[in-house]
């Protein structure tokens, strides 16, 4: 007769994460304890900041010490975010300008470095042409040569060709290359999309700008799409940039940043309003794609 | 017999090829034009004119001052290039030998399914994707004298450095450098997790039945065949060694850096750049000298590194 069990989850637990020994059991053990800590101060400064940023900055002037630490506010002062956008300035760009500047730098930057390596990757992994594994290899030398000091030749240049503190100019001249670090995993990305569809549309009478735009750039859009929000978290998040090259149109970090070499101790909590702000679309985006980077990412042995 | 052209587009007639061939060509050639344009005025360009630049004095004059400058700083232990060497080699030493395998843990633990792994994967990679700013901003308040750390020194009684930890030459460096370990304890941990799932459960499976432990697992098993893996990312490491460097600017901060002796060799190149944000005012020929003799220093090196990991240790493939 056949037994049946009602609402009773069986689960079988594979015998790769089973604690076999007391030994292991202990190491695991202590190991999730460590996982715990570890976690908890990582999360952290994100619930710190929170809690900061609503306090009134004279309370914030006089609670130092442990007493500051776990002073927690009974007013929330939500004014201190509207202050954010007037008394954050560097260079006369208030942190609504800051906000701007930092999505067209955002928005360029992530289109043309995503676009240009789609496009550069899909060539070089579906077309045979004379010059091919050059350019593959070409990469994979240039990751591997250790080559020091090139920023003064580099900062000399961009001031050359007219791009120093060009704003959006400097971006878009300077992020239109195809041969960095992001197209080694594009390569790896298209070589494993199906030709057969480009077949379909030859044989429909449809040329390789059809089957790029309109076949292979949508198969690989949920990759791509991962790929560019990582790019797009990684320049919200770079003052180095701006702050050399753009000093003009501060971004948010590089605005915040020096912003941060000034600042009285009163100031802190508007801030930290600051910073909250500079938390809120990462974590937004984050929240889209973790699941997606926790299940994708892996890279193979480079042979050059 | 009928030809194929690339891709198993079946050859109609002659003329016909040479149209489609003609247009696939336009199309590659096109598309490929911008990369290959910026690629060699922003990379080989920029890495030819800083050998070039590496021969001239600040006003373009043909000179070698700039390898004198390399030979009396790098070679003199007070220089600012020799102690920056030694910060740099420092932070890649605690790198290699101690966050890479701690990275290397995390990650394990994740692939094991360690109590929690399902919220600590997400958490353990806040420190990628939350601004460094944000993180520093915190960090410094934590262990300011006036913070949580100085209240912890004073409950015990123990004497906290007058200037705080960042503000001391004795611990500025530590403290940079145990920063760094805390941050970024688990952003390598998807590369790892990545290889580790590659590996046929049933070789692990078969491993642990046979009465396999869990250390055993991972020195014989596992990292053996997450090598290609494992292999790319400390050549990628041993490559970059002297860009080894800590928060230094945001911790630390530009000129207190080189007073406190703080400063890195990729520190001392951007701080030499940036000039205090002053527009041309930095010592460029100065920088490109000095990269050009710490890559033909470190190349061999590199190169040795390189050989031993693909040519003398035995390569993975399953």
């Amino acid at each position: 007769m056949q037994k049946v069990i009602k609402n009773k989850k069986i689960k079988e637990k594979s015998i790769l994460t089973q604690r076999v020994s007391v030994g292991e059991k202990i190491f695991f053990g202590v190991m999730a304890v460590f996982c715990a800590i570890y976690a908890f101060s990582l999360a952290f400064p994100v619930f710190w900041l929170l809690l900061k940023s609503v306090e009134d900055p004279g309370a914030y002037l006089f609670n130092r010490n442990l007493h500051g630490w776990l002073y927690v506010t009974d007013v929330i002062h939500w004014e201190n975010y509207a202050n954010a956008f007037t008394r954050i300035q560097d260079k006369g760009v208030n942190f609504f300008g800051m906000l701007t500047n930092s999505i067209w730098w955002v928005g360029i930057g992530t289109f043309q470095s995503i676009f240009w390596h789609a496009t550069t990757a899909y060539i070089v992994s579906k077309y045979r042409f004379i010059g091919r594994n050059f350019l593959y290899n070409l990469v994979i030398i240039n990751a591997l040569i250790p080559v020091y000091g090139t920023g003064g030749a580099g900062y000399k240049l961009i001031n050359d060709l007219g791009l120093y503190d060009q704003g959006p100019i400097y971006l878009i001249m300077t992020t239109f290359g195809g041969l960095g670090g992001s197209f080694l995993t594009m390569v790896g990305l298209f070589r494993g999309i199906s030709w057969e569809y480009a077949e379909a549309v030859y044989i429909d009478g449809g040329g390789d700008t059809t089957v790029y735009f309109k076949i292979m750039l949508p198969q690989a859009m949920p990759m791509l799409s991962a790929l560019a929000v990582s790019s797009a978290v990684g320049l919200w998040n770079n003052y180095n940039g701006p702050l050399v090259y753009l000093p003009s149109t501060p971004t948010v970090a590089s605005g915040l940043y020096k912003v941060s070499l000034t600042i009285e101790r009163a100031g802190y909590p508007i801030y930290f309003c600051g910073l909250v702000f500079t938390l809120i679309p990462v974590m937004i985006c984050y929240a889209f794609i973790a699941e997606k980077m926790m299940t994708n990412l892996s890279i193979g042995g480079l042979k050059g | 017999m009928q030809q194929e052209l690339p891709h198993g587009i079946p050859k109609k007639t002659k003329s016909s090829m040479g149209s489609f061939r003609r247009n696939q060509l336009i199309f590659i050639w096109s598309w490929l034009m911008p990369p290959i344009i910026s690629f060699l005025i922003f990379g080989a360009y920029e890495k030819l004119s800083s050998i070039m630049m590496a021969f001239q004095n600040r006003h373009g004059q043909f000179s070698f001052e700039n390898f004198e400058y390399f030979a009396k700083m790098m070679f003199n232990a007070e220089g600012d290039l020799f102690v920056a060497l030694k910060n740099t080699l420092t932070h890649f030493s605690v790198g290699l030998f101690l966050k890479f395998p701690f990275q290397l843990l995390i990650a394990y633990l994740i692939f094991k399914k360690v109590f929690g792994y399902k919220i600590w994967r997400y958490i353990f990679y806040f420190p990628a994707i939350i601004s460094n700013i944000a993180f520093t901003t915190v960090f410094k308040q934590v262990i300011h004298s006036e913070g949580l750390l100085g209240d912890i020194f004073a409950a015990f009684g123990w004497p906290f450095p007058a200037n705080g930890l960042l503000g001391n030459p004795a611990t500025v460096t530590p403290t940079v450098i145990a920063y760094g370990m805390w941050d970024s304890l688990g952003t390598q941990m998807l590369l790892f997790c990545g290889a580790m799932v590659r590996i046929p459960v049933e070789t692990l499976e078969s491993g642990r039945l046979d009465g396999v432990s869990a250390s055993r697992e991972f020195f014989q098993l596992i990292l053996p065949m997450m090598w290609p893996t494992l292999s790319t990312i400390l050549l990628l490491q041993i490559t970059g060694i002297l860009e080894a460097s800590g928060a230094l600017l945001l911790l630390v901060g530009d000129a207190a850096s080189f007073d406190l002796g703080a400063h890195t060799i990729t520190f001392w190149m951007w701080s030499q750049v940036y000039a205090g944000g002053e527009h041309m005012a930095g010592a460029y020929t100065r920088v490109c000298g000095v990269g050009l003799c710490l890559s033909i220093m470190v190349m061999p090196f590199v190169f040795f590194v390189k050989w031993i990991f693909t040519d003398v240790l035995p390569q993975v493939e399953y």
